[in-house]
């Protein structure tokens, strides 16, 4: 007796159709297992189809025994699935909680006035600065000296400085890496310096002994003030936003002549007057100005042939307000709740 | 710099507000700090006339004033001597209020009820003077409130003036900037002496400079029987605007003058001075002196002084001497108006810890053609305040002239260096407003005369300063760029440090930067070299540079945890300090990064509970640093430091040289920061990763064919280190193992005591051919073999 290959067929969608609804619906634990006896058991319901493989005539039993094995192998894997949501997750079977926590990753963070430091430099190198450094422990030369800061002149007193013995400072500028960079290179010079100073200072909401300076260099041929203004004015837009109004008024700093001091309009209240600004509408930024031919004499550059300006700025400065942080000391503090904002 | 608006109002006339002259003042390089306007600090005092005096019965010290206020007459209890029947007098009634927030009430005083007070001008904050009754002009209105009647106080304009203005430390100085604005003169007032015709300077004093190089020049007058006492109210009240304390009449005049001319002032007590000499000469060393302030200094051969004589009497440009005073009994006093060696005066401040309004006068520089103006000025007021007989002439001993400067001027140049196109005419007339007299030389060059007051003025680049300044800095156009950018040889240094701090961010760490001044004891801790010690900190806390990120940063920490913030992951990348012995004491400077890790590597969530740091996992987190970094060919070994664990600590070697550290604190120095959970560091040198980075990466091909995964568990001696199975297993394995992760280690009741069991996952792989089922198996029994032979290690059951 041979069986028609085409009514196995048909029997086996039959089969097909019972599992899939055996395995959708919900009939209490353990139904894996259940389904697995009924089906892929010893004596299961596809189990004693492979009994048939003998009879059918030899030339359709390749067929047949491809398509007994592809739903086995069917069975077997929806079985699976089941099985492990079983084991895994029994109780969300029914009630899946989209609003359970997702698991988060405690990310680092830079340090704010090192984000500010790196949009600062990022500033300038796109107008074309290097970036120098100097070391933090510098000589009375470089510091002073050379800045046109004699001994026994009442400009040191601009700052107080920490001494370790009568030649060793920490510097109290980064203006020293003018200086070193001269000495290096020959013009054209274009360069920031950033980095730590430290002045001998008391603390208070604005002043601490230790903060981040950056120094910026320009020398070469018909270098001129307007040079310096442009550029002063180009990095407050970038850093501030076009509506910055820069302005600049005289002063007096040993390595520079003329020497002034520039003011950004208040970036709370533009120049309005506020408690950031103390109603005046102006912020005080740094000091800037065209280096002083006897600062050339020191790195032997000819005053008569190069011309250059030089500018300082705060980090802390600026990032206090870029961030409107109103005390320095939330900077070294250094306390997570704070550095996680950034 | 304090100057008062009225004040400068006396020298040069101007219509601006105090908020404009404070704007066009600090635009001109004369920064104003801040603009006050004097208050009094009494309410409710009333002008009245005092029409008789009787004794109190019981105190006769006491006198009992009939007081006409206008409205009313009261009769008040007085103590004052100088009281006087006629006598215009400010009256506090009660309901009155006195500075220091007194309120007067009506008082009971020995048996007599007073309605009030009768005030000094101390009472009412005016000025010092306590003993006395403050005495109105006879035309002051009796009932009027005092405050009306005095008109409002004076406005306080602070001034910073930057340390190469010295002529602006005088109210002329400030005068000429507003004149040169406006483009005006300051007038000076006009002095009137009325000389002695008898007494004669030369027969009273001889001055003998004997350092002209310390005092070019030295001018006295000489003023008999005059008499000391308190200065009148419009001087006190001036010297107190701008900050100066009212002593007596003729010191006080040589504040003043010194306030309005810039010029300091000294007066000595004549009759104190032993031959009639002044003699300037440098102090002997060892000299001691005692300075008006009561301080004894002992002196070098540097400072110079002024002698009479037989001694010392002043401390000369810095202070007087408390053996020449002029005190309540002096009657004739020696002026001095002098000029002194700046430099000299400035290291004699600094040397004595002595700063003083005449010190910081002269190491700026006084001009050295106002001495004598100074000098007659103090004179005259000396004259009409104090009384006296003014002595015929003055000492004028100038044996070094100092020579008036004239400086070239180049037109080009100046529009060079500004950037601008100011014509000839222009460059002059700025000039000459700010006093500088010009003579043309041809078309682009000028002669420019400095005037003597402003001692700065030196170099041509000290005029263009000038001609900027008053032609205004906003009024030079600024420029952008007219020239290209230059090729950027960008540093690479400053590139790798930013790559560090980049990958330890993604670790997960949050950067801090601390203060690099720490305490020398925890400096020490940190390192085998000496520290570098500030002479000068502003405490024993902040007084050495850091050895060490760690120790700063493990104040953060704790800073955190009193905070409640019990897991933190911290790094920093700084410089820190010593002095290396083993290089002639030099000092070094070098950076580090640190990593600090403490509290739970993980918060508790509601998939997985929280676990505590390990030191594997600051190992590990090194790890990945050096690994992200491409530095895979580093060892390590226990370390030997003695801030960390014994046991939990590795130094990491490359290349033989030790670049870095790292483990969990010893409990030492956690008790010593009262730190309660490990702190697990890490720290490197910065320099040395970067010494061995290659910047350069060339890609490897990864292999096409499929990867065979085996675990094998085996059981090896207890003591024996993971370092060295996995060695004898890479060692045994051949080149088609690419992997090597030891996923389980364990100890218990299934193998014996002595024994530990490592389970490793190994990953074969080739990239020429796919592995057969006996490849990867031959290659298993191999391990195994050299497992069993070389370490007695065998396959777990």
């Amino acid at each position: 007796m041979t069986l028609d290959i085409k009514e196995i067929s048909s029997q086996l969608e039959k089969l097909k159709q019972d599992f899939q609804d055996d395995i959708s619906g919900n009939k209490g634990s353990n139904l894996a297992e259940k389904i697995r006896i009924k089906y892929l058991g010893r004596k299961g319901q596809l189990t004693s189809l492979f009994a048939l493989l003998g009879k059918v005539p030899a030339a359709d039993r390749p067929v047949l025994g491809k398509q007994l094995n592809v739903l086995k192998q069917l069975f077997q894997q929806e079985i699976d699935k089941l099985a492990e949501l079983e084991s895994e997750q029994p109780q969300c079977i029914d009630f899946f909680d989209r609003s359970l926590p997702g698991v988060t990753k405690e990310t680092g963070t830079f340090h704010p006035l090192y984000q500010v430091l790196e949009e600062i430099k990022g500033i300038f190198v796109s107008l074309g600065f290097t970036i120098e450094s100097g070391p933090e422990l510098e000589t009375d030369y470089y510091n002073f000296e050379a800045l046109n800061i004699p001994k026994d002149h009442p400009s040191r007193d601009l700052q107080d400085t920490f001494y370790i013995d009568d030649d060793l400072v920490l510097r109290t500028h980064t203006s020293p890496v003018q200086i070193r960079t001269m000495e290096k290179l020959k013009p054209p010079i274009r360069m920031i310096a950033p980095g730590k100073c430290y002045r001998k200072d008391a603390i208070d909401a604005t002043h601490f002994p230790l903060f981040h300076q950056v120094e910026g260099l320009c020398v070469d041929r018909g270098i001129t003030f307007a040079d310096l203004k442009g550029v002063v004015e180009a990095f407050a837009h970038r850093l501030f936003g076009k509506n910055i109004k820069i302005r600049f008024r005289p002063s007096f700093f040993p390595f520079t002549e003329p020497s002034a001091e520039y003011d950004f309009s208040c970036v709370k209240c533009a120049g309005k007057g506020c408690n950031i600004c103390k109603g005046s509408g102006w912020l005080e930024i740094s000091g800037a100005g065209m280096v002083d031919p006897a600062v050339f004499r020191y790195v032997n550059y000819d005053p008569e042939e190069f011309t250059g300006y030089a500018f300082g700025m705060g980090v802390e400065r600026i990032a206090m307000l870029k961030y409107q942080v109103a005390d320095i000391r939330d900077f070294y503090e250094n306390d997570l709740r704070f550095l996680k904002q950034f | 710099m304090k100057v008062t608006l009225e004040w400068l109002k006396k020298y040069i006339d101007f219509d601006y507000s105090a908020d404009e002259l404070a704007h066009h003042l600090t635009m001109l390089g004369l920064e104003v700090d801040s603009i006050n306007q004097i208050d009094y600090q009494f309410d409710n005092v009333i002008i009245g006339q005092i029409e008789s005096i009787e004794k109190h019965q019981h105190k006769p010290q006491l006198s009992i004033c009939h007081v006409q206020v206008g409205s009313q007459r009261v009769s008040l209890v007085c103590g004052a001597p100088n009281v006087i029947p006629g006598m215009k007098v400010p009256v506090a009634l009660t309901g009155a209020k006195l500075p220091h927030d007194i309120t007067i009430s009506a008082a009971n005083i020995h048996g007599y009820k007073s309605q009030g007070m009768i005030c000094s001008e101390a009472e009412l904050g005016l000025s010092s003077q306590n003993d006395v009754i403050m005495e109105l002009p006879e035309n002051a209105p009796i009932g009027q409130d005092l405050k009306r009647y005095l008109g409002s106080g004076e406005t306080v304009i602070e001034i910073d003036v930057t340390p190469n203005r010295p002529d602006c430390l005088g109210v002329f100085g400030i005068a000429r900037e507003i004149a040169a604005l406006i483009d005006s003169k300051i007038a000076r007032p006009e002095i009137h002496l009325k000389e002695s015709a008898s007494l004669k300077i030369e027969d009273c004093i001889q001055v003998d400079i004997q350092n002209p190089e310390s005092c070019p020049r030295y001018t006295a007058r000489y003023i008999q029987g005059v008499k000391i006492g308190p200065s009148p109210r419009w001087l006190i009240q001036k010297l107190q605007a701008v900050g100066i304390r009212s002593i007596n009449n003729v010191v006080d005049i040589t504040n003043f003058v010194m306030m309005e001319t810039g010029q300091p002032l000294h007066a000595f007590d004549y009759d104190l001075l032993q031959d009639q000499k002044i003699i300037v000469k440098h102090a002997t060393e060892g000299e001691k002196f005692v300075t008006l302030d009561d301080k004894e200094h002992t002196l070098t051969s540097e400072r110079l002084l002024i002698c009479d004589g037989k001694k010392a009497i002043a401390l000369a440009g810095v202070m007087g001497g408390v053996n020449s005073e002029i005190s309540s009994e002096s009657r004739n006093i020696l002026l001095e108006s002098a000029l002194f060696n700046p430099t000299n005066i400035r290291r004699t401040s600094k040397a004595l810890d002595l700063s003083t309004d005449s010190s910081k006068r002269f190491e700026r520089g006084v001009d050295p053609e106002g001495m004598v103006y100074a000098l007659n000025r103090a004179a005259e007021l000396v004259c009409e305040l104090a009384g006296g007989e003014l002595a015929k002439g003055y000492i004028d001993s100038y044996p070094v002239q100092i020579p008036t400067r004239k400086i070239a001027l180049s037109i080009d140049r100046t529009n060079h260096v500004l950037g601008t196109s100011l014509d000839k005419a222009t460059i002059e007339k700025l000039l000459n407003r700010l006093e500088f007299i010009t003579t043309a030389k041809d078309n682009d060059r000028f002669d420019v005369d400095v005037p003597t007051f402003r001692v700065d003025i030196e170099r041509e680049i000290d005029l263009i300063e000038e001609i900027s300044r008053l032609y205004g800095f906003d009024k030079i156009d600024s420029r952008i760029y007219s020239q290209l950018p230059l090729t950027l040889q960008q540093d690479p240094g400053e590139k790798f440090r930013q790559l560090v701090r980049d990958f330890i961010v993604r670790l997960g760490y949050n950067e801090i930067t601390t203060l690099s001044l720490i305490a020398e004891a925890h400096a020490k801790k940190f390192t085998i070299y000496r520290p570098v010690k500030l002479k000068n900190p502003i405490s024993e806390e902040m007084g050495t540079l850091r050895t060490s990120i760690v120790p700063g940063a493990l104040q953060i920490i704790k800073w955190n945890k009193n905070r409640k913030i019990k897991s933190q992951n911290l790094f920093e990348v700084g410089n820190i300090f010593y002095f290396n012995s083993k290089q002639n004491d030099a000092h070094r400077e070098v950076t580090k990064i640190a990593l600090l890790k403490t509290g739970s590597v993980r918060s508790n969530n509601w998939i997985e509970s929280s676990r505590e740091t390990t030191f594997f996992d600051i190992k590990g987190d090194a790890l990945s640093l050096l690994r992200q970094l491409n530095l895979n060919h580093f060892k390590m070994r226990a370390a030997t430091v003695e801030f960390l664990d014994r046991e939990q600590s590795v130094e990491i070697l490359i290349s033989e040289n030790i670049v870095g550290y790292l483990g969990a604190l010893s409990n030492k120095i956690q008790t010593e920061f009262d730190i309660e959970d490990t702190v697990y560091v890490a720290e490197f040198d910065l320099n040395a990763l970067y010494q061995n980075y290659n910047w350069e990466k060339i890609s490897q091909p990864v292999s096409k064919f499929p990867a065979v995964i085996r675990d094998i568990a085996v059981v090896v001696d207890q003591k024996l280190t993971t370092e060295k199975v996995e060695d004898v297993i890479w060692r045994a394995a051949g080149s088609y193992l690419q992997k090597l992760i030891l996923f389980d280690v364990y100890r218990g009741k299934q193998i014996a005591a002595d024994k530990k069991s490592f389970a490793f996952t190994l990953t074969f792989q080739s990239d020429q051919k796919t592995l057969t089922e006996q490849e990867v198996e031959s290659n298993i029994q191999n391990i195994l073999h050299a497992l069993k032979t070389k370490l007695n290690a065998h396959l777990r059951a």
